[in-house]
């Protein structure tokens, strides 16, 4: 043979290795390179010291070590590239269609399951009607529609024990009591939601529930800074699922009316209290299982919209922190423009949130990196002017029920973001890591469950059912 | 675990995910892309502390050593080997 031939396998050789080893999920094409790089740097060394080119290779490959222990190496590294072929790996160990089928059966079920729940309340006399205003039950009771079942599912599906399942059972039978018992006031013409506490029990509810739904989707995980991003990124997915659905659901249900108008058949009725309801709580328990199976396909939508609009949000607050010193205009304090700023604080963190999910830890601080900065400390800085101007007349409006939920929230996302802007700025002077900003922020989590859970359980009390 | 040398490359990524090191892309002398790594201020920082805690625990060994060595003559006095 000769050297001609040697050159020519040994290439050979390499490509069937390379190519092995882009089968492995854990292993990207970039690591396969720097692999590639320190495997011919090897051979290289060898076939110096007087090794045939074959032989250099496969020397080299034994100390580059079993493919199998270093794809588990690399798994453990980056878990995060896992996270979107969680589907495809399960499927690679045993029935892919048969275990897919029946996730789909069991999500479809619960589908079900919640769609008759809603029209439940039917037989018992709460009636939903085109003519009149939906009854304040439903207002209190819509999470508890939706949300166990979503949670049964995440039971079945990461086969949590009932030791563990037991926690989240007692917490909806806690939520369903204090949605109903407390006596609010009426309203003078029975509209329903008239008290503010009430109305507040109802907005915040669904986010203290959420957090028990994100305890069974992590499974054993919740205690992991990545089980609790990858709740994240589930729950911004099945938020964009949920909104295609409802669009294609509007479509539908406008259409069924026109089609039965043209026959002289009102179909109003049957859109508004059935088609609806049902289709709205079915389609979170169908939106989740889409998540869970379609990871790969739809993976980076979160993310995609916070690139986007990070840099539109930053170049607002920018502008209107420069209009307030340009003109000198004092904010004008409205009753309740601090709502207003709790939404653009809430903003900001949700997109401060989705980018760190999607953000590699380990690549270096960039451009947008500078841009989120920007963006963190100008809602920083609008929400500081905020407050400046509102702490001045805060006595005179009075401590109402409203105005102190809308404080608290402001506090808790003025402190989260204020710590985010150090921590972001640490990471970017080199003087700290990505990962304890993606820490602090799944640390930060149950403090909003918690916050929503003090306004349900205790504002009524406090403020005595206005 | 048996350590091979493939098992450098998942360990820098998690220095590099933790901040202690940056890798940049280059080309070696030879022309191939080859990754570079080089420690930050931070690794520095944990660099220091790590040795420091190692150096406590290598002095308390040190310190234990000629103890044992110690009880190890004493033993062997008291019960001389054959006795």
């Amino acid at each position: 043979m000769s050297a001609q031939d040697h050159a020519v396998s040994l290439e050979e050789q390499i490509d069937q290795w390379r190519n092995y080893l882009r089968h492995r999920r854990a292993i990207q094409s970039v690591d396969v390179a720097e692999l590639e790089d320190h495997l011919r740097e090897q051979i290289a060394d060898l076939t110096a010291a007087g090794l045939a080119a074959d032989e250099a290779f496969l020397v080299a490959m034994k100390r580059l070590g079993n493919l199998d222990a270093l794809s588990r190496e690399f798994a453990r590294e980056h878990s995060d590239r896992l996270w979107k072929q969680l589907v495809s790996v399960a499927a690679d160990s045993g029935e892919p269609a048969a275990g897919s089928r029946k996730d789909a059966i069991v999500a479809f079920a619960f589908a079900a399951a919640a769609a008759v729940a809603i029209k439940v309340p039917e037989l018992f006399g709460v009636h939903m009607d085109t003519n009149s205003e939906l009854p304040s039950f439903y207002f209190h009771n819509i999470p508890l529609f939706v949300l166990p079942f979503l949670t049964g599912y995440f039971v079945w599906k990461r086969r949590l024990d009932a030791k563990a399942a037991l926690p989240l059972a007692v917490a909806f039978v806690a939520a369903a009591v204090f949605a109903n018992v407390y006596p609010f006031s009426e309203g003078a013409n029975g509209e329903p939601l008239a008290s503010s506490t009430e109305a507040l029990t109802v907005m915040h509810l669904p986010i203290a529930l959420w957090l028990v739904v994100g305890i069974a989707y992590a499974g054993g995980r919740w205690g992991q800074v990545e089980g609790r991003m990858d709740f994240v990124r589930f729950s911004g997915e099945l938020f964009i699922y949920f909104t295609l659905m409802a669009a294609g659901g509007g479509v539908i249900s406008g259409l069924t009316m026109l089609t039965f108008q043209a026959v002289g058949v009102n179909a109003e009725t049957f859109v508004a209290t059935w088609l609806l309801p049902c289709g709205a709580v079915g389609a979170v328990l169908v939106g989740a299982w889409l998540v869970e199976a379609k990871q790969s396909v739809v993976e980076n939508m979160a993310p995609v919209l916070t690139r986007l609009f990070t840099p539109l949000l930053a170049a607002v607050l920018v502008t209107f922190l420069g209009t307030v010193l340009w003109t000198g205009n004092a904010v004008d304090i409205q009753r309740d423009v601090l709502i207003a700023f709790d939404m653009v604080l809430a903003l900001v963190v949700a997109l401060l949130l989705y980018s760190i999910s999607a953000r590699d830890p380990r690549s270096a601080p960039g451009l947008f990196d500078g841009v989120q900065v920007v963006l963190v400390i100008s809602a920083l800085l609008v929400d500081a002017v905020a407050l400046w101007a509102i702490a001045a007349r805060i006595s005179e409006f009075g401590l109402s029920p409203n105005r102190v939920a809308a404080l608290g929230l402001n506090v808790i996302l003025l402190a989260n973001l204020a710590w985010s802007a150090v921590l972001y700025v640490r990471f970017l002077r080199e003087r700290g890591s990505f990962p304890a900003l993606e820490k602090w922020q799944t640390n930060y989590l149950p403090v909003y469950a918690a916050w929503a859970a003090i306004v349900v359980v205790v504002f009524p009390v406090l403020f005595g059912y206005v | 675990m048996e350590w091979t040398d493939g098992m450098l490359y998942p360990v820098l990524h998690r220095l590099e995910r933790l901040g202690h090191v940056k890798a940049r892309w280059g080309s070696a002398e030879n022309g191939r892309r080859r990754k570079y790594y080089r420690i930050t201020a931070g690794g520095r920082d944990q660099l220091d502390e790590e040795r420091k805690q190692w150096q406590a625990v290598n002095a308390t060994l040190k310190g234990i050593w000629p103890l044992v060595r110690a009880s190890y003559a004493a033993t062997a006095t008291l019960f001389p080997q054959g006795a």
